[in-house]
């Protein structure tokens, strides 16, 4: 290379010029992630102190869309599905942590495990939707499945039942995500000294007892990603609504992001749309600080 | 933080029947979940082999004549939605590295004091709800003549895996030693080189490994597909949910199509699976 030998004085200014036009790389996904995410969450806060419907318009109306958005009974539905739905999906970190354990404890087949186990997840969700959909089928599905084995009274209809329609949605979503939780666990499994299970052994510790109480406080870290991504998925949950009920039997499946895109798209009121948003992005930040002060708390005890 | 060497619990040989009786149930307590777990699928791909009358029959018909009709179909009317979904997912993947990629480097390597946040910042887009941002993008894309594009969603994609890809590789790059990019500099390297001819090689496997996540992610997204597009730009996935109540009665039609979905991802997931599970964790714990 010709320029090898430059004085290193040079490099300090090198650098100068190096920096100022390194840092102009993060501009344009600054301006994208500024306009598309962040320009349009709060366009998105301002419609709904107004009066917009099919189009957006800057008629002030302070918090009526909020009492609107409160007076019906979808949305407070909606709500209840959300943390139910959340609630439920913790199903797949426990299970997902279970076969973890399973995996840890049985490396014959380790590999082969989980590709089935996570498998799954490759399914889109509107896929899995699809699937699930045809497997709660009275007439296709698994009821029938059942009752030709000789169970007469095998019932599996939860898609048309209104109080099990969530349970449906809720299985569908965990098969799904299982996996993926299972993953996280072994990554923190790993994470552990072997150590800490040479210790136990000598102690006479039975496995059971490590796991509940050596191993699951020691996971606390991998726990809280988990928690936060389950509750993201719980708010953006829309795929697998649209894919296995439209938010039927009656609105008994119905969840906060499907409700809001129907209020867009077929009741054409874009400030209650809005409204409800809104509420949901408080909704996140407010888990984030829990979260966070949690997050903190254990951070604080552990040095 | 991922260590090639397994630390975790070692196996105890099964030295007397209790144990071992624990270790066969255990076992197979590990066939039967993983058993339950690919039953659906396998399901939907043996539908996706059998004529109408078959996959309707009740009980179920596990032996059959596997045919190839259904796919042949599903290539003829969902062709274009296949293809759509290629497009989407890769130009997507590419764009956001071309975006994200340079700025990772620029953050780790001349860092300002704004760094990590702006680096939070990227990655808190994506815990926003994204019905919060549909609306105005929307009137956007309709004003653009976006809407039902493949331009627009492969747009809308990519500011969806850019934050991916600029906090992924932020973590790659950090982990390459410092000292080699100040050699380079003293040789007098100039930035593009520092980029082009030392980060870039350096920090394949990870781009390997996220661009892997970006394609399964753009491949599988359903949002802002279902809001953003209508029949000419619509991948597979969401194509298929459009036509699943009028196609209800054609089963085994609909696998072939769903398989066609799953299929390459399935393919993907099995010969990477360890750069896959790498990129999951990484993405998720760090």
């Amino acid at each position: 290379m010709v320029r090898a030998n430059l004085p290193a004085q040079s490099t300090g200014q090198q650098s100068f010029v190096h920096k100022h036009a390194a840092t102009l790389a993060v501009v344009p996904v600054l301006l994208i992630a500024l306009f598309f995410y962040f320009g349009s969450t709060i366009w998105s806060v301002v419609m709904s102190f107004t009066a917009s419907k099919i189009f957006p318009d800057m008629t002030f109306v302070g918090l009526r869309q909020y009492a609107r958005l409160f007076n019906d009974n979808l949305w407070y539905m909606s709500l209840e599905n959300l943390a139910l739905f959340a609630l439920g999906s913790l199903g797949s970190l426990v299970l997902g942590f279970v076969l973890s354990v399973l995996l840890d404890n049985n490396s014959a087949g380790e590999g082969a495990f989980r590709t089935i186990y996570l498998y799954p997840m490759a399914v889109s969700l509107i896929i899995t939707g699809l699937v699930w959909q045809w497997l709660f089928n009275p007439s296709l599905g698994l009821q029938q499945f059942f009752r030709d084995l000789g169970f007469k009274d095998f019932v599996f209809n939860w898609v048309g039942d209104k109080n099990k329609v969530m349970y449906a949605i809720i299985l569908a979503s965990v098969w799904q995500s299982t996996g993926f939780y299972m993953v996280l666990c072994s990554a923190g499994l790993k994470g552990i000294d072997t150590e800490v299970w040479q210790a136990s052994r000598i102690d006479g510790i039975s496995k059971l007892r490590m796991y509940l109480e050596v191993i699951i406080p020691m996971m606390k870290f991998t726990f809280i990603t988990s928690f936060v991504l389950l509750s993201i998925g719980a708010v953006k949950a829309y795929d697998i609504i649209v894919a296995m009920t439209n938010g039927g039997p009656g609105g008994h499946s119905i969840m906060p992001s499907y409700y809001i895109v129907d209020m867009y798209t077929n009741r054409r009121f874009i400030a209650l749309g809005a409204a409800g948003s809104t509420v949901l992005l408080l909704i996140v930040a407010a888990f984030f600080v829990l979260i966070g002060v949690i997050n903190y708390a254990l951070r604080k005890r552990e040095s | 933080m991922m260590t090639a060497a397994r630390r975790s619990s070692p196996q105890k040989p099964p030295s007397h029947p209790w144990r071992m009786f624990q270790n066969v149930s255990l076992g197979l307590l590990a066939w039967l979940i993983a058993l339950a777990f690919f039953f659906p699928i396998l399901w939907m791909i043996f539908s996706a082999f059998k004529t109408e009358d078959q996959a309707f029959a009740t009980p179920p018909i596990i032996f059959f004549q596997p045919i190839f009709d259904n796919f042949v179909k599903a290539f003829a009317k969902y062709g274009h939605a296949l293809l759509n979904s290629l497009l989407v997912a890769f130009g997507s993947t590419i764009l956001s590295f071309v975006l994200g990629l340079p700025a990772a480097f620029s953050m780790v390597f001349y860092p300002t004091k704004r760094s990590r946040g702006t680096l939070l910042w990227f990655v808190s887009t994506k815990m926003m709800p994204p019905v919060g941002v549909i609306v105005p993008l929307y009137l956007i894309f309709k004003d653009l003549h976006l809407l039902d594009t493949v331009w627009g969603l492969t747009l809308m994609y990519t500011t969806m895996n850019m934050p991916l890809v600029i906090w992924m590789m932020h973590s790659y790059i950090s982990e390459i030693p410092s000292e080699i990019l100040e050699a380079a500099k003293v040789d007098g390297a100039s930035l593009m080189q520092e980029f082009f001819n030392i980060a870039m090689p350096l920090a394949t496997p990870g781009i390997a490994s996220t661009a892997l996540l970006c394609l399964i992610f753009a491949w599988n997204e359903a949002f802002f597909a279902l809001n953003l597009t209508n029949v000419d730009a619509a991948p597979l996935s969401v194509y298929i949910s459009a036509f699943k109540t009028s196609e209800g009665l054609f089963w085994a039609g609909l696998s072939a199509a769903a398989t066609l979905v799953i299929l390459p991802v399935m393919a993907f997931g099995w010969s990477a699976q360890r750069q896959l599970i790498q990129g999951l964790t990484m993405g998720a714990v760090k």
